[in-house]
């Protein structure tokens, strides 16, 4: 089973340029990150071409992974969802293909890293739902889906910079609320 | 929480609108350079990116297609620009080969000119696996439409062929070049655009199901990956 401090230890080696432990980070963390990609892009074609991106970025800037604090699984996450967010504000116009949604699912967390995972889930859901109607969802909306400032304001029907300003409002509301 | 508390709220909400990405091109890239010298901005950043992965369970695992990894490490690493010290290191292992089998190539040429009279290549690539299990040589001409090969050592898998493919230089795209036929010592046609990119290029070859790759990429492990060198 692959515990968080292997993943850390496959970076560090793939920073120093070994293949082999590039091969195991591959196997381990892929399918996780074609998940964001395909989240985000909601695109077999997309999501794959993302992940090629994916990792030749992680192949590259993996040296540097241990001087900057990240816990593995959130900076190899933060790669893949900024890259493919990156895409999908490129793409012209937005393509959904319902019909493309792969059925081949992997397993979930490891139980260790699921209970982690449920505990400060249930701190940001409390947060979260601390907010104003609706403002949780502007926020799930923008780091699940990729939603931007434009589609949110949209599905609220207020102007942009409403939106923005109530977003940032409840940032800082819920980042409060986070460090209680 | 370290570091992030001496900033101002302006540059917390900003430093969260970026973690979701929400900024417009211009901020993110104004928001990118500021990251560089400002190491409180990236802690808030780190904050925000680690309180916002904490929804990562809601990005459901989907195994990828299996043919994607071994695309993805044929692309990267047959790049000749190595950036890493075991690349280096790597790569002086390949020099190394390199000589070693020059003594080889040297016999070849005097093959070529004994056994097919008119052929003098003047692009070569020693294709030695790191196991040193495979050992193939390919020789090209100058304004040929096929690729000589010989097979020194190594043999293919029971249902499995051995697949060729061609970085033309500078991309990082691979062509097939076709399954490497199983004899000793044949010859390989080429398109007039992949003749055309022999030179400068590098070579690859991973190892297939029987007839080749169904997909038009590498689906198996990458065996491979060998710089055209000019004779």
């Amino acid at each position: 089973m692959t515990t968080v401090s292997d993943i850390e230890n496959m970076i560090a080696r793939v920073g120093i340029g070994d293949r082999n432990a590039f091969s195991l980070l591959y196997d381990a963390t892929s399918a996780k990150l074609f998940g964001v990609c395909l989240r985000i892009l909601n695109n077999r074609a997309d999501a794959e071409e993302a992940l090629q991106e994916v990792f030749v970025r992680i192949w590259q800037k993996s040296s540097s992974y241990s001087a900057n604090g990240y816990s593995p699984m959130t900076w190899l996450i933060t790669l893949a969802r900024n890259l493919a967010i990156d895409k999908l504000r490129a793409r012209k116009a937005p393509t959904t293909d319902i019909d493309d949604v792969p059925d081949l699912r992997d397993q979930g967390p490891t139980p260790e890293a699921a209970a982690i995972a449920s505990s400060e889930r249930a701190q940001i859901d409390t947060c979260l739902n601390e907010l104003d109607d609706g403002h949780a969802d502007a926020v799930r909306g923008a780091y699940l889906n990729g939603d931007s400032y434009q589609e949110l304001a949209d599905r609220f029907d207020v102007p942009i910079n409403t939106m923005r300003t109530w977003l940032r409002r409840s940032l800082l509301k819920l980042k409060e609320c986070l460090s209680k | 929480m370290s570091g992030s508390t001496d900033i101002d709220k302006d540059d917390f909400a900003l430093a969260g609108e970026y973690a979701l990405h929400l900024l417009d091109a211009d901020e993110r890239a104004a928001f990118d350079q500021r990251l560089l010298n400002e190491p409180a901005l990236r802690a808030a950043l780190r904050e925000w990116d680690e309180d916002f992965a904490t929804m990562a369970d809601e990005f459901e695992p989907i195994t990828p297609p299996e043919h994607l990894k071994a695309k993805i490490e044929l692309e990267m690493f047959a790049a000749n620009t190595p950036s890493h010290g075991v690349s280096a290191h790597f790569w002086s292992i390949r020099r190394f080969i390199a000589s070693a089998v020059a003594v080889a190539a040297l016999v070849m040429i005097g093959f070529y000119s004994y056994n097919l009279n008119r052929f003098s290549p003047t692009q070569v690539a020693d294709m030695v696996t790191a196991d040193e299990t495979l050992f193939i040589h390919a020789g090209y001409q100058a304004g040929d439409d096929e690729l000589h090969f010989i097979r020194h050592k190594g043999t293919t898998g029971e249902g499995r062929s051995l697949e060729l493919w061609l970085f033309p230089a500078g991309e990082s795209v691979a062509v097939s070049l076709g399954v490497i036929p199983e004899q000793e010592r044949g010859v390989i046609p080429l398109a007039a655009e992949h003749a055309a990119a022999i030179k400068g290029g590098t070579l690859a070859i991973s190892d297939e199901p029987l007839g080749g790759s169904p997909t038009g990429q590498a689906t198996g492990p990458v065996l491979v990956v060998t710089p055209i060198t000019d004779l």
